[in-house]
C-alpha cells in the first residue's frame, strides 16, 4: 500500500492511501508529496469503542428504566396483584379480595345484602381482620348479625399453609374483637372444598381439619350437608366455633360449629357417620356451651374425638372462650369423622 | 488539584479543534520528549529519532481517547506514548538491521535514500515529488474555497467499508455526469441530491462525510492527475486491499 504525504504538522502527517483513505500518521521527517510505505498510523478508536459520555448515559438510562421495572413489577406483585381470596357470609355475602401480603384490594357483595353492606364503606389497604372487623360491626349495626348468628369464612388461598395461616388469624381475631359483645359462630371453611354449586352462597361446610382424626371416612366434601338447618339441635348459644378447615376435605364431617344454629353442617356425607344424624348439625353438643373447655372433646357430650387438636390446619388450641361460651375445644373435634360418629351416637 | 482541573479542560477544547490540540502538544513537548527520554534512556534528538515523532501522535490519540474515567490526563497519556513506542520497536526489530532511507548519510544533507544509487534518476524522484506537492498544495487551496480543511477531511474521512462503498459510488456516478462537477465548482456546495439519487447511495451517509466528498469530488476535477494515479484503485473499489 502506497500513501501519499499530503500534509505535514509538528505532530503528525496527514496520508492517502490508494483506496482514497485519509489518514493521520507520525511524521516521521517526512516532506509533502512524498509516497511513504511503512506509515506509523494514528490509532483513532471509532466512537461506540469508548466509553462517550452519550453511551454511558443511554447505559444508566437503561441501567434505572430496568430497575424501575423491576422495582415496579415487584410492587404490582406483592400489592396491586390478587393473591387470595375471602368470601365472608353472614347472610350478607361479601368477597375480599387481597394481595400478596393479605391486605384487601377488594370488596364486592356477591349478594344483595352483600352490597348493602358494603356502600358507602372502602376498605381498600387495609388488613383482611380489620375489614372483617369492621364489616362485622357494620352487620350488627344493620341487623344483620344477631345474637347466636354465623359468621362463615371460606378462604381461597394458594396453597395449604396460607389457608392455614390465614384461618387461625382470622379466627382467633374476630374472636377477639367480638368477645363479650355477642356469641356468635365463626367457621372456616377452604372454598376449594366447597361444590360448585354451593360457593358463593350457603355457608360451606366446614372441613374438619380433622383430617387426622379420622381418616377419611367422609368423603366429605364439605358441602354436603347443606345445611339443613336444622335448628334445634343447634344450641343457642352458638359458640364460636371455629372450624378450621383443613383443605382436604377430610371428613367433613360437619361441624361447625356446634352451636350455630343455622350452620347445618353437613354432616358428613360419609355417613359414615353415624346415622343418626345425619345431619347433624350439631353435635350439638352444643350443650358446649360453656364448656369450656375444651378440651373437652368436645363439649359435647361424647365427642370421641377427643383430639382436640383441630388438626390439621388451625389448631384450635386456644380456647376462644367468649365470656359467654367457650369455644368447646371439642368444636374441632368435629372435624374427626370417627369422632362423629360416634358423636352422633351419642346424640342419638 | 486545579492543575489537573485546566488540563483536562484544555484536553476537551483539543479533542474538536486541531489548532488547539497543536498548541496542547506545543505547550506538553518537553513532557512528550522527557517520556521518550525514559524510554530510550538517553534524550532524544529531533530530526532523528523516530521514536519522538511516534510519541508526538500518541499523544495526539490520547486527546482523542481521552475521557475523565480514565483517570489523570498525563498518566494517560504517557502510557499510550510508551505503549506506542514499544510497538514501533518491536515493529522495527523485525526489520532489523533495516535502516530508514530517509536517515541522513554520513555528513551531507542528503538523506540515505537520496545518496544511494538505485539505477533510477534521483532528479525525476526529485522533481516529482516536487510536482506532487505543488498538486497537494492546489488542491488545499481550493479546498478552502470550500471552507475545507485537509485535517478537517482527515477526521471526516469514513472508516467503515461500508460507508466508504457508498461514497464512492457518490463519486462515481458524479465522474459519468460531469455537468455535476461543473455545477458544484460554479455554486460551491456538493449537489447531494442528486447524487445520492443517481448513485444510489445513502443521503445521509453522503451529508455525514461531506466534508470528505467535497476534497474527493476536487480530485477529479481538472488538474489532479498525479493524485488521481494514486488513487486509481478507488476506481476499482475498496474492496481488495
Amino acid at each position: 500500500m502506497r500513501y501519499m504525504v499530503m500534509e505535514c504538522r509538528p505532530s503528525y502527517v496527514i496520508l492517502l492511501d490508494e483506496n482514497g483513505y485519509f489518514l493521520k500518521a507520525a511524521n516521521l521527517y517526512y516532506e509533502v508529496g512524498q509516497t511513504v510505505y511503512n506509515p506509523v498510523l494514528m490509532r483513532e478508536k471509532p466512537e461506540n469503542e469508548s466509553w462517550s459520555s452519550r453511551r454511558v448515559r443511554g447505559m444508566i438510562a437503561a441501567a434505572a428504566a430496568c430497575l424501575l421495572l423491576a422495582f415496579g413489577l415487584g410492587y404490582y406483585r406483592n400489592h396491586v396483584q390478587p393473591y387470595s381470596s375471602i368470601y365472608l357470609e353472614i347472610n350478607p355475602a361479601i368477597r375480599m379480595e387481597l394481595n400478596r401480603r393479605g391486605e384487601v384490594i377488594a370488596l364486592t357483595g356477591t349478594n344483595e345484602e352483600g352490597r348493602i353492606l358494603l356502600e358507602g364503606y372502602s376498605g381498600k389497604g387495609k388488613d383482611k381482620v380489620t375489614v372483617a372487623d369492621e364489616l362485622i360491626d357494620r352487620a350488627i349495626y344493620l341487623g344483620f348479625l344477631q345474637e347466636g348468628g354465623l359468621i362463615s369464612f371460606a378462604i381461597d388461598a394458594p396453597d395449604q399453609e396460607l389457608f392455614q395461616e390465614y384461618g387461625i388469624e382470622l379466627r382467633t381475631e374476630v374472636a377477639k374483637y367480638l368477645e363479650g359483645r355477642i356469641t356468635v359462630t365463626i367457621e372456616v371453611v377452604d372454598f376449594d372444598s366447597i361444590p360448585e354449586g354451593e360457593q358463593g352462597a350457603s355457608a360451606p361446610t366446614e372441613e374438619s381439619p380433622a383430617a387426622e382424626i379420622t381418616g377419611p371416612t367422609s368423603a366429605s366434601e364439605p358441602t354436603l350437608p347443606t345445611p339443613e338447618q336444622e335448628a334445634p339441635i343447634i344450641a343457642p348459644e352458638a359458640e364460636s366455633s371455629v372450624a378450621p378447615s383443613e383443605p382436604v376435605p377430610p371428613e367433613p364431617s360437619s361441624e361447625p360449629a356446634p352451636s350455630s344454629p343455622p350452620e347445618s353442617v353437613p354432616p358428613e356425607p360419609s355417613s359414615e357417620s353415624a346415622p343418626s344424624s345425619p345431619p347433624e348439625p350439631v353435635p350439638p353438643t352444643v350443650p358446649s356451651e360453656s364448656i369450656p373447655p375444651a378440651s373437652a372433646p368436645g363439649s359435647e357430650p361424647s365427642v370421641p374425638t377427643p383430639e382436640p387438636a383441630p388438626p390439621a390446619g388451625i389448631p384450635n388450641d386456644s380456647n376462644y372462650g367468649n365470656g359467654n361460651s367457650g369455644y368447646s375445644a371439642g368444636n374441632s373435634n368435629y372435624y374427626g369423622n370417627s369422632g362423629y360418629s360416634g358423636y352422633s351416637d351419642d346424640y342419638d | 488539584m486545579n492543575d489537573e482541573h485546566k488540563i483536562i479542560q484544555q484536553v476537551y477544547a483539543a479533542k474538536e479543534d486541531l489548532q488547539a490540540a497543536d498548541r496542547l502538544i506545543g505547550a506538553y513537548m518537553p513532557f512528550i520528549k522527557a517520556e521518550t527520554a525514559k524510554f530510550l534512556k538517553r534524550p532524544p534528538i529531533e530530526g532523528q529519532d523516530d521514536e519522538l515523532s511516534i510519541a508526538m501522535i500518541a499523544f495526539h490519540e490520547a486527546i482523542r481517547g481521552y475521557s475523565r474515567m480514565r483517570g489523570a490526563f498525563l498518566k494517560y497519556a504517557a502510557m499510550l506514548m510508551r505503549s506506542r513506542m514499544i510497538d514501533y520497536r518491536r515493529k522495527e526489530q523485525r526489520h532489523s538491521g533495516a535502516l530508514s532511507l530517509d536517515m541522513p548519510s554520513g555528513e551531507e544533507e542528503l538523506s540515505l535514500g537520496d545518496s544511494l544509487t538505485d539505477g533510477k534518476n534521483h532528479t525525476e524522484e526529485l522533481t516529482a515529488r516536487e510536482a506532487t506537492r505543488a498538486e497537494i498544495e492546489e488542491l488545499a487551496r481550493q479546498m478552502e474555497e470550500f471552507g475545507v480543511k485537509l485535517s478537517d477531511v482527515a477526521d471526516n474521512c469514513p472508516r467503515q467499508r461500508r460507508t466508504m462503498e457508498t461514497c464512492r459510488k457518490a463519486l462515481e456516478y458524479a465522474k459519468e455526469n460531469s455537468d455535476i462537477l461543473d455545477e458544484f465548482l460554479r455554486t460551491k456546495r456538493l449537489p447531494l441530491a442528486r447524487m445520492s439519487e443517481g448513485g444510489g447511495a445513502d443521503r445521509k451517509t453522503l451529508e455525514r462525510h461531506r466534508k470528505y466528498m467535497v476534497a474527493l469530488l476536487l480530485i477529479y476535477t481538472n488538474g489532479y492527475e498525479i493524485i488521481r494515479g494514486h488513487l486509481k484503485q478507488v476506481m476499482k473499489g475498496v474492496a481488495g486491499q
